[in-house]
């Protein structure tokens, strides 16, 4: 039998009033897996959060965590530990004192050794007696992760563990986390909003808009195969070309009618849609191929990037479009060209 | 190019009116107690004699030093009744201060935590007793506690007693009208600073296994101490020197500064000697002050 999912949520809705901050929710992750929550503020990703470690209480619906029910249970009783935005030391103590606290109960040098353990593997051995407020915000940072990991939870919930830091410093932190949580084996649920950090860590992204999932999944299937306009919009630059539906077909692609001509695009679920449903095509950039077969298209600018050139085109009706290949010969700025693209790296949206 | 100056000028000037108004209404005043507390009663009017004569020139200066008499306080050490009072007035006020904070924190607590709207509401509500005159409450409180009064009517009609209980002109009733007056010093400094915690520290406590009680000392109580230090500053201080609410509600045996003080001034007549008590009284008031006067800074920090 497969062991019991790290936590495993159904049908969860959490109403504040008439704000439905969380609806109907249902979500399954693997032990050891490494997932994150992706969407804009207010979207219900921190509420489903606080949810889990036991500060809201669902209006409906249940969360288990490593297949125990534990929707009744206050944060105290349950086998889930939190990295808060704010990190949340405790002012007044010590960094020993601030990563021992969830350790209460143990023998005295049981406590010793694991809070030693832990110092060492956030690298901040010569800092247990310092204050938080005498740390720097990365040393903060790696003691709330101490903290929150000294009681070897079944699950670790991470409230944009990477906001408060700079953009240098996120980006090596973001490695250390990711090879954090590959030696710990636990399962971790980061908040965010910034979707190349929830690409750079998860092994799957859940993509949240207005209090529920509207996608989950791996990077690249997210990336590759979005479900809608925003999603697609959300892991990167996308181009989107309007038109409607061709009839029905036995394959995996299927035919949209464009103000330029017909192309073919995944079907990406929408095979069963009736013909003439007004759809958009999305294509990520480097998957547009300029010159052969194609919709008419104009080069407008193009920029020179070093190991990539990117240009600025429009279609006909003025439908601006991105294109990104590498450096070498191609369309010049102002000229006429064709744009194509293979149909299995396009896919089609409902518009 | 002259404004910055003149800046300077107008912010030297309005820095001023503390100190003038410290200068003229406590300062210059403690200076006529304190000379006066050097002085020898006399049957005169005022009752003491002029140590300085401003007529004499340098041989007044002079003699002024020479009648320095220092008496008074040699009264104030020897005498058992007034290190008692001394002591009692301390006890009293330091008793006082531990039921303030016992009943202060709980109250602050629930005020920080109610819903942010009904805050402003309950705060003001703390601060109502202010609208009637204190010297009215506390004879409100001599209509509660006495023999006749609404506290043993209620207890015997409930039939918890059957002979009335005597609270009045004893030191619980002092204390009871200590606590009572001196309460909303308390909790509004408390309520100030509880209001501030931020409230994921109680969460992340909470996250790493500490029940509601652990939750409680180890975090909020820890993080209040500022207000507590701010809160019993303000009460005990004003308690040791109470001379109102002893008078009122307390008996005889109730032995405080003030009321020795008052006794000194107006019953025997000894303005010198009741001018030592309160040159004491304030010593013994300024080492808290000093003591708590870094808390209170931090706590003006820390908004």
């Amino acid at each position: 039998m497969a062991p019991a999912p790290s936590l495993r949520v159904r049908g969860l809705v959490k109403r504040f009033g008439s704000f439905v901050a969380v609806d109907g929710l249902d979500l399954a992750l693997t032990p050891g897996e490494f997932f994150c929550l992706l969407g804009p503020s207010g979207c219900g990703k921190s509420t489903l959060l606080r949810m889990v470690a036991g500060f809201e209480t669902p209006t409906e619906g249940t969360i288990e965590v490593a297949g125990a029910d534990v929707t009744g249970l206050p944060p105290h009783r349950r086998p889930v530990n939190m990295m808060f935005q704010s990190y949340a030391l405790f002012p007044h103590m010590s960094v020993v004192a601030n990563i021992g606290y969830g350790l209460k109960g143990l023998p005295k040098a049981k406590t010793e050794a694991r809070v030693a353990e832990l110092l060492r593997l956030v690298r901040l051995e010569g800092f247990q007696d310092r204050r938080p407020d005498t740390l720097s915000g990365g040393q903060r940072q790696r003691v709330a992760l101490a903290r929150a990991i000294a009681r070897e939870p079944a699950l670790l919930l991470l409230d944009e563990p990477l906001g408060a830091l700079d953009r240098g410093l996120r980006e090596e932190t973001q490695g250390e986390l990711r090879g954090l949580q590959r030696r710990l084996g636990t399962s971790f649920v980061v908040v965010t909003h910034d979707p190349e950090e929830a690409m750079m860590l998860a092994d799957r992204i859940g993509v949240m808009e207005r209090g529920r999932l509207v996608q989950v999944g791996p990077p690249a299937e997210l990336y590759r195969r979005p479900v809608s306009r925003y999603v697609a919009g959300l892991l990167g630059d996308v181009n989107l070309i309007s038109g409607h539906l061709g009839p029905p077909g036995a394959e995996d692609t299927r035919e949209v009618v464009t103000a330029h001509g017909a192309v073919r695009a995944a079907a990406n679920g929408v095979d069963t849609a009736a013909e003439g449903t007004a759809v958009v095509v999305a294509i990520r950039p480097e998957s547009l191929i300029l010159g052969g077969d194609g919709l008419p298209a104009t080069v407008e600018e193009t920029t020179f990037l070093g190991d990539r050139v990117r240009r600025l085109l429009h279609l006909a009706d003025g439908t601006p479009l991105r294109a990104s290949g590498p450096p070498g010969s191609g369309p010049e700025r102002g000229t006429g060209t064709t744009v194509g693209f293979d149909p299995a790296d396009a896919v089609i949206l409902p518009d | 190019m002259g404004a910055p100056k003149q800046d300077r000028i107008v912010a030297r000037f309005l820095r001023l009116p503390p100190f003038v108004w410290l200068g003229l209404f406590f300062l210059l005043p403690f200076l006529v107690t304190l000379k006066i507390s050097l002085s020898e009663p006399a049957t005169a009017i005022p009752p003491y004699l002029p140590l300085l004569d401003w007529q004499g020139g340098l041989d007044g200066w002079s003699s002024f030093f020479e009648a320095l008499d220092f008496d008074n306080y040699l009264t104030l050490a020897r005498d058992d009744l007034y290190q008692a009072a001394i002591l009692g007035s301390l006890a009293y006020a330091g008793a006082a201060t531990v039921v303030l904070v016992t009943i202060g924190m709980p109250i602050a607590y629930a005020l920080a935590r109610a819903p942010r709207r009904w805050q402003p509401v309950m705060v003001a509500l703390v601060v109502v007793p202010f609208w009637t005159s204190f010297l009215i409450r506390i004879y409100a409180w001599i209509a509660i506690l006495k023999q006749e009064g609404l506290l043993n009517l209620i207890l015997f009609k409930l039939g918890i007693i059957t002979h009335p209980l005597v609270i009045l002109n004893t030191d619980a009733a002092v204390m009871i009208g200590l606590v009572y007056a001196y309460l909303p010093f308390m909790v509004l400094p408390l309520y100030a600073v509880m209001n501030r915690l931020d409230p994921t520290l109680r969460e992340a406590a909470a996250d790493l296994g500490a029940g509601p009680v652990r939750v409680f000392w180890s975090v909020t109580l820890p993080l209040s101490l500022p207000g507590i230090a701010a809160g019993a500053g303000l009460c005990f201080i004003p308690m040791v020197g109470e001379f109102v609410i002893p008078d009122l509600l307390g008996g005889s045996e109730t032995l405080m500064l003030g009321r020795v003080l008052w006794s000194e001034f107006f019953s025997n007549r000894d303005w010198p000697l009741a001018a030592a008590v309160a040159v004491v009284l304030l010593a013994i008031v300024i080492g808290p002050v000093v003591l708590f006067r870094d808390s209170l800074r931090a706590d003006g920090e820390g908004a």
